[in-house]
């Protein structure tokens, strides 16, 4: 096949823009149990599901953004692949984008990406820690079945800190700081100057930027904390957190098209934290917006079609654990969940379908823990789910719309000698809002439904085993994993970005199942000015059993990505990485043939397998380099790196041009160098 | 009947020998062999039956056997209802015409206001699409009426336009009643509604246990409405009395086999996709729907009937002058309450 190579309308203009990167990756792990966050630390601790960074850990990823963030951070670890290169969507252990779940102090973010997919929209400033959690879930952890990206913040600061940061995408400040003796407050703003950007380069360099025209974004964040200590032992804490994507351009045929996407978040959190018990409440409000709009000439007449999905909802969580007994090894603990939901998916003009649900959850867990050398841990929860405005199928009891289910997590670990452990976990998740995946380039564009009419809860049931030590500077880790999907949805038309069909997506979806296994390996070398990290996945993920595809029978996942590798070196400010991946499955070549459609004819495509096009490999060297000093109070951190430094041609999609009638590879991300200056007082 | 076509072949080539037959499965007989017309064309000369399941079997040399199979759609059951000239406030629709027996005289219907043309759907055994064929008098064709609203309840919105219907008016129309002027309305009801592009699209359903639905149609229509025969055409079920004459225009609902409405749904959106501006739409490569086994394309039919469809026209009764705008709709009279009753 003859193919040529070309880069993308608008990821290519922001691409070419010029930008920052930082560095000085450090990682720090934890096991299945909530623990204090180790950012500093250089003695790892290797866990089979659950692997958790600090603040400096994220900067540290190169980023065509300059700074790294949560998701970048996991894409470099084992079980984890990617979507298209450089971009922000990921699939975790064979499961869809849309089984994770990305939460921002244990309330869901579900617009997470920001700035076309690039970054998310929380600043790593008001980070405190990350984790991903792949297996061995927490009896609080819900409503999804591949993996939990959990960010929690740090707490506003006693004394007074500003900061002003600058790089190509972002302009941002912080502040944070002490109001009284009790009250402390952080907040922090940024804005993309992205159009003023496009406007300078389009100017001198139109043959790079396509023909696009007027291209406009909007898009800024803000998040706000405000922490009331009570007391040594209670807080209560509120938080804000807004962001707005939008981009509006005109296309070549004289089309106006608009597209983004928006969260609001509130959340008021009271914790309490006892020598035997500790309890944590949190009421959260949450909204998430999708619009895509096109105005368009359609046979002579201005034709407007606006599409809108909107997500409101409502939660409420608390959770009480106790340790029991003298050493305090025995952690027993019980929470519920409430969520009251509002979904308006595929809203066309001035239509509004609302769908009203409510999932409330109880569980319990039970911990049994000997530092360094034994820890157990299971959980149940028991789901209550009601969609209200369901009207037949798959819902249990067909009369009141409800539905029952229970979820299970159990995990281990034994040092069966101080260097060496055995890990196991087990898994039985079940999962109710469920996202149509579009293009796998990580904007949040993806419509989310929920369980109802036409839709059956997605489950998982998933076991994994795992071997660990650590020996001096060296950690490593080498596991395997089987995950079994049940009711994964297909949506026929979800790479339409401006489509009437999403109007009636409830006629357009196929259920199906899938399969996963594979070996992960990690391995992490820490020594004075030295880190290293390599980590490795060997995985095969299947879909089967959708009627229209393949005759039920079964086929590649799209990204199922035989061989995934990440390896990073870091020497004083220095730092590489390498990735290695498979390519991911395409259709093949169509042929084609005539058929009749209403009054007219017209020709169709016919491809003879599903996902039968092995992509060509992905390769990507990432470098960095940072510099902090101080000057009188105020403390510079400059970064300068390159992403895709060989300017390696990663395609993630490909198709026949019908005009030219040849084969065509798109890719992402070119030679990307960026530059970023951050400054604090 | 063609064979599928590389990307680096340059023309299509026909199946010229197979051996086609049509099975009525209803009857378990085979209905007759079709005969080869040229340019890939195979013909049977066979009336199918409503209702009965069919199955093509095609033997090519050198190929796996291909089948397909399919049921005929029933014949579109759609009653078209009466229509109202004013607002009188109390009066309700049953009370001034009687329908024949079948048309259900529920306490839905005697709720509609008046000055609304409606028809009647209780149920759907097959999916129907309706266009609505406006005559041009000028090039003595009918077109496809480009925009259409309805009120059904379950008509499907995946073509809506994004615009909404706005009734059209006139108004300062003389009232002898009121000795005041009066504003006419089309289609009250639906105001509001979606535009769809080009037809509405109405899914299979089944309310035998239930009320049906009273609904309208409106749209972008032209051409004159030529009453036939006033009972069926403004009471009946079996649609407009063929021929119709050159310059009538008319609704025409279809009847779709449940494969060529799943075919015919696929191809719209993906057509309306790939005809856009939307960069994503090259991503999209999916097969087409078919229910060939062993090729593609569709096994399809269809049953067609007209309903009626009116011009703009006046007519004076009792001596009040009336007018009709395109689309059969009717006059919405606006008589304030304080000049009620007359």
């Amino acid at each position: 096949m003859n193919r040529k190579r070309t880069n993308t309308l608008i990821l290519s203009i922001l691409f070419s823009l010029v930008t920052l990167s930082s560095f000085a990756q450090s990682s720090a792990w934890d096991d299945t149990l909530q623990a204090a966050v180790k950012t500093d630390s250089r003695r790892l601790e290797l866990s089979l599901g659950r692997l958790q960074t600090g603040l400096e850990g994220i900067r540290g990823v190169v980023s065509p953004v300059g700074e790294g963030d949560p998701i970048r951070w996991a894409q470099g670890l084992p079980g984890v692949t990617t979507g298209a290169d450089g971009t922000t969507a990921m699939y975790v252990r064979g499961g869809g984008s849309g089984n994770n779940l990305f939460s921002l102090d244990g309330v869901p973010v579900y617009g997470y990406s920001h700035i076309l997919g690039l970054t998310t929209i929380i600043p790593t400033s008001v980070m405190q820690s990350v984790e991903l959690g792949k297996g061995g879930f927490d009896g609080s952890e819900s409503n999804f079945t591949a993996a939990h990206l959990r960010v929690i913040t740090k707490n506003p600061s006693q004394t007074q800190k500003t900061s002003f940061a600058l790089n190509n995408f972002l302009l941002s400040a912080g502040a944070e700081g002490p109001i009284g003796n009790k009250l402390s407050y952080a907040a922090s703003i940024r804005v993309s100057p992205l159009t003023w950007e496009y406007r300078a380069v389009k100017k001198d360099l139109p043959s790079i930027l396509g023909s696009l025209d007027n291209f406009n974004a909007q898009v800024a964040d803000a998040y706000a904390k405000i922490l009331y200590r009570i007391n040594d032992k209670n807080s209560l804490a509120a938080s804000f957190m807004g962001s707005q994507d939008r981009y509006g351009f005109d296309t070549p045929d004289a089309s106006h098209e608009v597209m983004g996407w928006h969260n609001l978040l509130g959340i008021v959190k009271y914790g309490r934290s006892g020598r035997w018990t500790d309890i944590n409440v949190t009421a959260s409000v949450n909204k998430y917006g999708t619009l895509q709009d096109q105005e368009k000439i359609y046979r002579e007449k201005i034709n407007h079609l606006s599409l809108r999905s909107d997500l409101m909802e409502s939660g409420l969580q608390a959770d009480i654990r106790h340790r029991i007994g003298k050493k305090g090894r025995f952690t027993l603990g019980e929470g519920l969940n409430l969520r009251y939901a509002s979904f308006a998916p595929g809203q066309i003009g001035e239509q509004a379908k609302h769908t009203r649900t409510l999932l409330w959850n109880a569980w319990l867990q039970a911990e049994y823990r000997i530092p360094d050398k034994l820890s157990l841990k299971t959980s149940a929860r028991y789901n209550h789910y009601r969609n209200y405005d369901f009207k037949q199928a798959y819902l249990a009891d067909r009369e009141y719309g409800e539905r029952k289910d229970p979820e299970v997590s159990v995990s281990a670990k034994w040092n069966f000698i101080p260097q060496l452990a055995l890990e196991a976990s087990y898994d039985h998740l079940v999962q109710y809002y469920h996202t149509l995946e579009g293009l796998p380039v990580g904007w949040s564009l993806d419509v989310m439904v929920p369980t109802g009419e036409y839709v059956a809860p997605e489950t998982m049931q998933q076991g994994s085993f795992a071997l660990s030590g650590v020996w001096g500077e060296h950690n490593f880790s080498l596991g395997g994993f089987y995950k079994r999907m049940s009711n994964l949805i297909y949506y026929k038309y979800s790479q339409a970005l401006f489509s009437g069909a999403l109007g009636s997506w409830e006629n357009d979806v196929e259920l199906g199942n899938g399969h996963s296994y594979g070996l992960e390996a990690l391995y992490e070398f820490q020594k004075s000015d030295w880190y290293a990290r390599v980590s490795y996945t060997l995985s095969k993920t299947t879909r089967e059993d959708f009627p229209s595809f393949y005759d039920g029978r079964p086929f590649h996942a799209r990204f199922d990505r035989l061989h995934v590798l990440n390896a990073t070196a870091q020497w004083k400010g220095i730092t590489a990485t390498v990735i290695l991946q498979s390519g991911h499955w395409e259709n093949g070549q169509s042929e084609t043939y005539p058929m009749p459609f209403l009054e007219d004819n017209w020709i169709a495509d016919y491809y003879s397998g599903v996902n039968n096009y092995h992509m060509p490999t992905v390769f990507r060297l990432d470098l960095g380099w940072q510099k902090t000093f101080n000057k009188g109070r105020v403390e510079h951190t400059v970064n300068v790196g390159v992403c895709n430094a060989t300017n390696h041609f990663n395609p993630f999609m490909l198709y026949f041009d019908t005009v030219t009638e040849s084969w065509k590879e798109i890719a992402l991300m070119p030679i990307l160098p960026n530059f970023s200056w951050r400054v604090a007082f | 009947m063609l064979f599928t076509k590389g990307a680096s072949q340059k023309g299509r080539v026909p199946v010229k020998e197979a051996e086609a037959i049509l099975i009525d499965e209803s009857f378990n007989e085979e209905v007759g062999h079709f005969i080869h017309q040229g340019n890939g064309v195979w013909k049977l000369e066979y009336c199918a039956i409503s209702a009965h399941h069919y199955k093509l079997e095609i033997s090519v040399p050198g190929y796996e056997k291909i089948t397909a199979e399919q049921a005929m759609p029933r014949p579109v059951r759609i009653i078209a209802r009466g229509q109202f000239f004013y607002k009188i406030p109390g009066l309700h629709f049953p009370s001034l015409i009687e329908g024949p027996s079948f048309v259900p005289n529920s306490d839905d219907f005697e709720s509609l206001p008046f000055g609304s043309k409606v028809y009647y759907v209780q149920n759907l055994p097959d999916p129907v699409w309706l266009f609505a064929r406006n005559f041009n008098s000028t090039t003595g064709e009918y077109t496809t009426v480009e925009e259409i609203c309805t009120n059904y309840p379950n008509a499907d919105d995946f073509n809506l336009t994004g615009s909404v219907y706005e009734p059209p008016r006139k108004t300062d129309i003389p009232n002898p009643y009121i000795k005041d002027s009066y504003i006419s309305e089309l289609y009250p009801l639906l105001a509001g509604t979606s535009i769809h592009k080009g037809f509405l699209r109405f899914p299979a359903q089944d309310l035998s246990e239930k009320r049906g639905w009273w609904f309208s149609i409106s749209g972008s229509m032209e051409g004159k409405y030529n009453c036939k025969d006033f009972y069926q055409s403004y009471y009946g079920d079996q649609g407009l009395a063929e021929p119709l004459a050159s310059d009538e225009g008319y609704l025409e609902a279809i009847a779709m086999s449940k494969d060529l409405d799943l075919y015919l749904k696929d191809a719209y959106h993906k057509q309306e996709i790939k005809a856009s501006s939307d960069f994503a739409s090259i991503y999209l490569r999916d097969n087409l729907y078919t229910n060939i086994v062993g090729g593609v394309g569709i096994f399809g039919a269809t049953h067609v009937r007209k309903y009626q469809w009116s011009d703009e026209y006046e007519y004076v009764d009792d001596g009040i002058k009336h007018t009709h705008y395109a689309g059969s709709g009717m006059e919405w009279l606006y008589i304030p309450d304080d000049k009620w009753p007359l």
